[in-house]
């Protein structure tokens, strides 16, 4: 029996949807929160039966949006249509808006300005959609000691992989490795850091 | 993929319609006469500049283009699902195959459009007038030049409005401009006469008719056989009717909308009429198929659908916004004398204000930014109250956005109650849907002899 400090966790392998489904919402309601379900593609149903809620990248996509948003009609109105004496400050001294008078419109004309506004309200989201992503996911992830595990490379051809982590607070290796087998899983391994 | 909980089509989905359809397209066709009617009444009575007839012809045009692109809508969407191979569909489609085979009935109502052309009245298209009106004494003899001299007279009085000149007093801009009809309706004459809208509309009819109809009949005879190459048949001709599409609205939509105001164009505007159809046709979709849900008509349509199509209804709503404002931007920015009294009368000019200023402000945030901010949650489209409020909004501001097309010529100075045209509307609409139930009384209410009928009926979105 191996010491658990050293343990990342337990995985147990499914070569069945229906099964691997099953399994994910009882390790759920089993009470385990550090556990992930590893498969060569996409299952419907996966997130509501391992209890995923709702990403929060909208909101972070919102947010960085109206930045750019925001960012681009300050830009265009600070350099097309500086409001008297505003200017930025800098070390080699204030920086002023550089107006130009284009085909007798005025300075401060919103339709001329939306092209900067859009664009900059769609690069902001982007980014905020791209590195967010990122982030939530904790990516870019180089390691995980699961890649280690024989059977593991299965997971991108026929296997379902359904790995409590050994952070989880309920974590007890016999019981783990008890509780996969008892909800079908063809192989359950224990798997060190 | 996912052996769990499968749907499968209820029984009475797979009957076809028959006489509860019948029934449904007999009250929508008393229904949509009695909107023409009304309408024909409402602007004899109405108050306006012209006489009632000359209201009823711009009234009447908003119906028949607000029908025309419900019904257009449709057909494309029956067209980009099979282009697409869209699976989600299946269980929606034949209520939309429905309305876009319905587009033939609407040519009926294409006769009171070619009654006003051929009378002569110049209403509600002034090059369809008998006599073109010609500025200045009749008789007096139009040197050559002088045409050319009258379009430096728009464009200095262009030019000196933006320096805040009302009401200019060199010269007479009305006469200006009505010397730039004379002239463009002379040139354009090849295109724009009554001889050429009857054919070029002929043609679009035959042309959506089949489509239509060709759409439907080879989906109904899938539920027949169960066969899969109708499928790849229907997918084949799907480019080619899409780009048949796209030629027939472009030139609907520069014939019977755009010619309304002969001294202008704008390469936009078949586009910016397409943006609106997929509004009003997707907007139709979801309520109809909300009403025939709440009928027991069809059960199997879930939130899952309501989320796609709304989805799509999202999506239109931003294309419209782009779709406008390029073609607002570029004649804005370019300031080209032609170009710009069609955006002074529909109230877009911040120097020469009119009925339709608040108006155009209400397009802005009605038709964009209100529906952007509403549809833009997840949570909106996948709740059905919010969603039907949606598509209800969105028809709406359809409606609005057809009229602010259509009206601004035959009155702009002030606003015109739309009585009339929310009548006709109404009345026209009420026809396509009449002849969309009329469709439906032979078929069932889903496809459901399509191969991909089980992919759409256990559709998920993530």
């Amino acid at each position: 029996m191996a010491d658990e400090a050293k343990i990342f966790g337990v995985c147990g392998e499914f070569d069945d949807v229906t099964a691997a489904v099953r399994a994910a919402r009882a390790v759920r309601e089993a009470g385990y929160t550090r556990f992930d379900v590893y498969s060569p593609f996409p299952i419907h149903g996966i997130d509501s039966a391992m209890g995923i809620r709702p990403t929060i990248l909208p909101w972070i996509v919102l947010a960085c949006g109206l930045t750019g948003c925001l960012t681009g009609l300050g830009l265009a109105i600070y350099t097309m249509a500086p409001p008297p004496e505003f200017t930025i400050p800098s070390p080699w001294g204030p920086i002023p808006g550089y107006p130009l008078l284009i085909s007798g419109k005025p300075l401060l004309s919103l339709p001329a300005f939306i092209p900067i506004v859009f664009e900059l309200t769609i690069l902001f989201s982007a980014f905020g959609a791209v590195f967010g992503m990122l982030l939530l996911n904790r990516l870019p992830m180089l390691y995980r000691p699961l890649f280690r595990q024989g059977g593991f490379k299965r997971v991108t051809q026929d296997r379902i992989v359904i790995a409590i982590e050994a952070i989880d607070p309920q974590f007890d290796e016999m019981e783990v490795t008890a509780f996969l087998s008892a909800q079908g899983a063809a192989d359950v391994q224990t798997v060190d850091k | 993929m996912s052996q769990h909980a499968t749907t499968t089509l209820p029984e009475h989905e797979m009957q076809p319609l028959g006489d509860r359809a019948r029934r449904w397209s007999l009250r929508l066709a008393v229904v949509g006469a009695a909107g023409l009617i009304a309408g024909f009444i409402a602007a004899m009575i109405m108050p306006g500049e012209g006489t009632g007839l000359q209201r009823f012809a711009f009234s009447y045009l908003t119906g028949f283009a607000f029908a025309l692109s419900i019904g257009l809508g449709s057909l494309l969407l029956v067209l980009t699902t099979h282009l697409f191979r869209a699976g989600w569909v299946i269980v929606v489609r034949r209520v939309i195959e429905c309305h876009a085979a319905a587009v033939s009935v609407l040519s009926v109502l294409l006769i009171p459009l070619l009654i006003y052309v051929f009378s002569g009245s110049g209403w509600p298209y002034p090059w369809a007038a008998a006599v073109v009106p010609r500025h200045g004494e009749p008789g007096v003899h139009v040197e050559p030049g002088h045409d050319e001299q009258s379009v430096h007279d728009v464009a200095a009085e262009i030019r000196n409005s933006k320096f805040e000149i009302r009401n200019s007093d060199y010269g007479d801009p009305a006469a200006a401009t009505a010397s730039m009809m004379d002239h463009m309706i002379h040139v354009k004459r090849p295109f724009l006469n009554a001889g050429v809208f009857t054919l070029l509309w002929t043609a679009c009819f035959a042309c959506w008719s089949i489509l239509g109809v060709w759409y439907l009949r080879s989906s109904a005879a899938q539920d027949r056989s169960g066969d899969p190459h109708l499928t790849n048949q229907r997918e084949k001709f799907a480019p080619l009717g899409t780009l048949l599409f796209a030629a027939t609205l472009t030139l609907a939509a520069f014939i019977g909308l755009m010619s309304l105001d002969p001294t202008w164009y704008s390469t936009m505007f078949g586009v910016y009429y397409f943006s609106g159809s997929m509004i009003g046709a997707l907007a139709t979709i979801i309520l109809v198929l909300m009403v025939l849900q709440n009928a027991g008509v069809i059960s199997s349509v879930n939130i899952e659908h309501y989320h796609d199509l709304g989805k799509l209804l999202f999506a239109f709503v931003v294309f419209w916004a782009y779709i406008a404002y390029s073609q607002y931007m570029l004649i804005w920015y370019a300031a080209i004398p032609v170009e710009q009294p069609w955006t002074i009368v529909r109230g877009l000019s911040t120097v020469h204000h009119n009925g339709f200023s608040y108006f155009a402000l209400f397009m802005l945030f009605g038709h964009f930014v209100l529906p952007f901010l509403f549809l833009l949650s997840r949570h909106v489209k996948r709740h059905r109250v919010m969603l039907a409020i949606g598509a209800a909004w969105m028809l709406f501001m359809h409606g609005a956005d057809v009229f602010w097309l259509v009206l601004p010529p035959y009155q702009h100075e002030t606003f015109p109650l739309p009585l009339p045209e929310i009548l006709c509307m109404i009345g026209a609409t009420a026809v396509l849907l009449a002849g969309a139930a009329r469709y439906a009384a032979g078929v069932s209410v889903v496809a459901y002899g399509d191969p991909r009928l089980k992919d759409s009926l256990n559709f998920r979105n993530y």
